[in-house]
């Protein structure tokens, strides 16, 4: 992130995240304003679009029919991509975004690899031979601080809203199994995501933490505690970041945070999906 | 904890209702005919085609005599000698500092165009030049002033008045800088308990209320000391006061900032980081400034 600030800039908005009063007027432990929005790729299974704040995300979901994993015969895959764009800022132009690029969706992977997450067996067609790959492809279109919890919110849109199409398997003549789409484009499953974990990130400034740091606070972070949390407040995946060393007090401190936090973050976006799913498409030239 | 999460849908709904007003004549977007009539000057901005001037960019049309401009509303700053900036030391070179300034050219500013802590006017030393980092070192925010404007666009700086140099504790905030008024003072101290400088580039910088004698001393001495939360707050809400007239794209000066800042006063800082909030500021204060026609 390419925000440089100067000594005196920095210290004045570390005390102010010790005071308990963020440079915008925020408490420690308060979003921003979270945009959300469902189905606007119309070519895509299902695609949410997140803003929070400044920064802003885009993720669609394809669904494919390939092969399973060898060792998983009877369940489907799920393939994260995520994608810096070089509009977003000049530190992403070329190549420049690849490492973050890589960062998150293994981050992503990991966080869904628990069993608990999602049920791939209900991706699966014919055991050993066929089932469907779900390649969630994540678009970051501008960066205005706390990236990761953006993405991780537009994930889990996403895959509320996919409609995978119901296939028929039949038997073909020679013994084998073909698989056959339907006719009808209502006629579709959807899977659970209540369980789809979202990122928490908690930031240390000084003696305090916050949530959803902007990109000026994160500028100034000593140390980052990235959680992916579900929500029943389990944690699935975690990861620390940034230079700075914690101590083992505030690192438990940071994930009962996260956990607090992530448990009324995914309280809040299921509620509000439901009625995300009926609204009319706003897109991206309103 | 707050977590506030809305569709999009929702805000198109508030916002439905401004498009009832007709757009003013001289605001144009890309493509927009300005003349047919022959005889104008093609200025920035402006491209011919078939002896019919079209608008290249977005914002409004401003007429000198035959010379027609349009002046975008979202560009890079372009400077004018005797303008106030704020800028950002990204690099330390010889003899100069490299200042961005969000022009489209990095500025400079002199080693002889800096007051040198000390004395107000002396021989710049060689001693001095190895000392320039510091003074200002790279991320250092500084006030300063256009002295002059290089050929290709670029900007060479001075700080040769006590008012102007390195800035201390306080907020930076980016808006438009063709949101900006040009007005005879860039440097308030405002009622409510906080300064602000206004860049002609766009910059503001929000920060306690600078002391008109002790304070100036061209940035040199710097103070660490913890800001109280009660100013705190009041730099936080100017802050968000003038994030909210940028956002609904009002001209800022000392009077419009004043103005939301006393709109703002119903609600809690926190509050006004809120879209529809900070929309409802950025009308009243609309609405006021256009009835007292100030």
């Amino acid at each position: 992130m390419d925000v440089i600030l100067s000594k005196s800039e920095k210290i004045f908005l570390t005390h102010g995240i010790e005071e308990g009063i963020r440079e915008d007027g925020r408490a420690p432990d308060d979003y921003r304003t979270i945009d959300l929005e469902l189905s606007v790729v119309p070519n895509a299974n299902g695609s949410s679009r997140i803003k929070l704040g400044n920064s802003d995300v885009l993720a669609g979901v394809k669904c494919e029919i390939g092969e399973p994993d060898p060792g998983r015969p009877n369940e489907g895959k799920i393939i994260f991509n995520v994608d810096c764009s070089a509009n977003a800022g000049t530190e992403w132009e070329g190549r420049g975004g690849d490492d973050l690029e890589i960062e998150i969706s293994e981050f992503l992977s990991k966080a869904y690899s628990n069993k608990s997450c999602l049920d791939l067996q209900i991706l699966g067609l014919i055991p050993g031979e066929q089932c469907w790959h779900l390649y969630i492809d994540v678009l970051i279109l501008r960066n205005g601080g706390n990236i990761l919890d953006a993405v991780s919110l537009a994930v889990k849109s996403a895959l509320y809203d996919t409609e995978i199409p119901k296939v028929l398997i039949k038997m073909s003549e020679k013994g084998q199994s073909e698989v056959e789409l339907t006719d009808n484009p209502s006629d579709y499953i959807i899977m659970s995501t209540e369980n789809c974990p979202i990122f928490v990130s908690i930031c240390k400034l000084g003696k305090g933490h916050v949530v959803d740091a902007t990109a000026k606070e994160s500028a100034c972070t000593m140390a980052k505690i990235v959680s992916a949390v579900r929500k029943d407040g389990m944690i699935t995946a975690s990861q620390k970041k940034c230079s700075g060393s914690l101590q083992e007090s505030s690192v438990l401190e940071m994930y009962e945070h996260c956990r607090k936090v992530g448990m009324e973050l995914n309280k809040t976006l299921i509620s509000k999906l439901s009625e995300a799913k009926n609204a009319p498409i706003v897109g991206f030239l309103a | 904890m707050s977590i506030d999460i809305r569709l999009s849908n929702e805000k198109l709904q508030h916002e439905s209702t401004d498009f009832s007003a007709e757009r003013p004549l001289h605001l144009v977007i890309p493509g927009d005919i300005i003349t047919r009539e022959a005889g104008y000057m093609r200025g920035h901005g402006t491209y011919m085609e078939n002896d019919v001037l079209y608008a290249s960019v977005a914002g409004c049309v401003e007429k000198v005599n035959k010379l027609i401009c349009v002046k975008p509303l979202k560009s890079r700053y372009t400077g004018e000698v005797g303008d106030v900036v704020i800028g950002r030391i990204i690099e330390v070179g010889q003899k100069r500092w490299r200042v961005e300034t969000h022009s489209k050219l990095d500025s400079v500013l002199h080693l002889s165009s800096v007051n040198l802590p000390g004395g107000e006017l002396r021989k710049r030393s060689e001693e001095d030049e190895r000392m320039m980092r510091n003074y200002l070192q790279e991320g250092d925010l500084i006030s300063a002033e256009v002295q002059s404007v290089y050929a290709d666009g670029s900007l060479s700086l001075h700080t040769r008045s006590l008012k102007y140099g390195k800035l201390g504790q306080g907020s930076l905030l980016q808006v438009p800088a063709s949101l900006v008024r040009r007005r005879k003072n860039h440097f308030h101290n405002l009622p409510c308990g906080a300064s602000v400088i206004i860049g002609n580039n766009g910059y503001i910088w929000i920060c306690p209320t600078i002391n008109e004698q002790s304070d100036k001393t061209g940035g040199f001495v710097t103070n660490y000391e913890r800001v109280n939360s009660s100013t705190r707050e009041v730099i936080a809400r100017l802050m968000n006061c003038a994030t909210a007239l940028a956002e609904n794209m009002v001209v800022i000066y000392d009077t419009t900032l004043l103005c939301a800042h006393e709109f703002s006063l119903k609600y809690e800082v926190k509050e006004l980081i809120k879209p529809d909030i900070a929309k409802e500021i950025a009308l009243l204060t609309k609405q006021k400034i256009h009835n007292n026609d100030y």
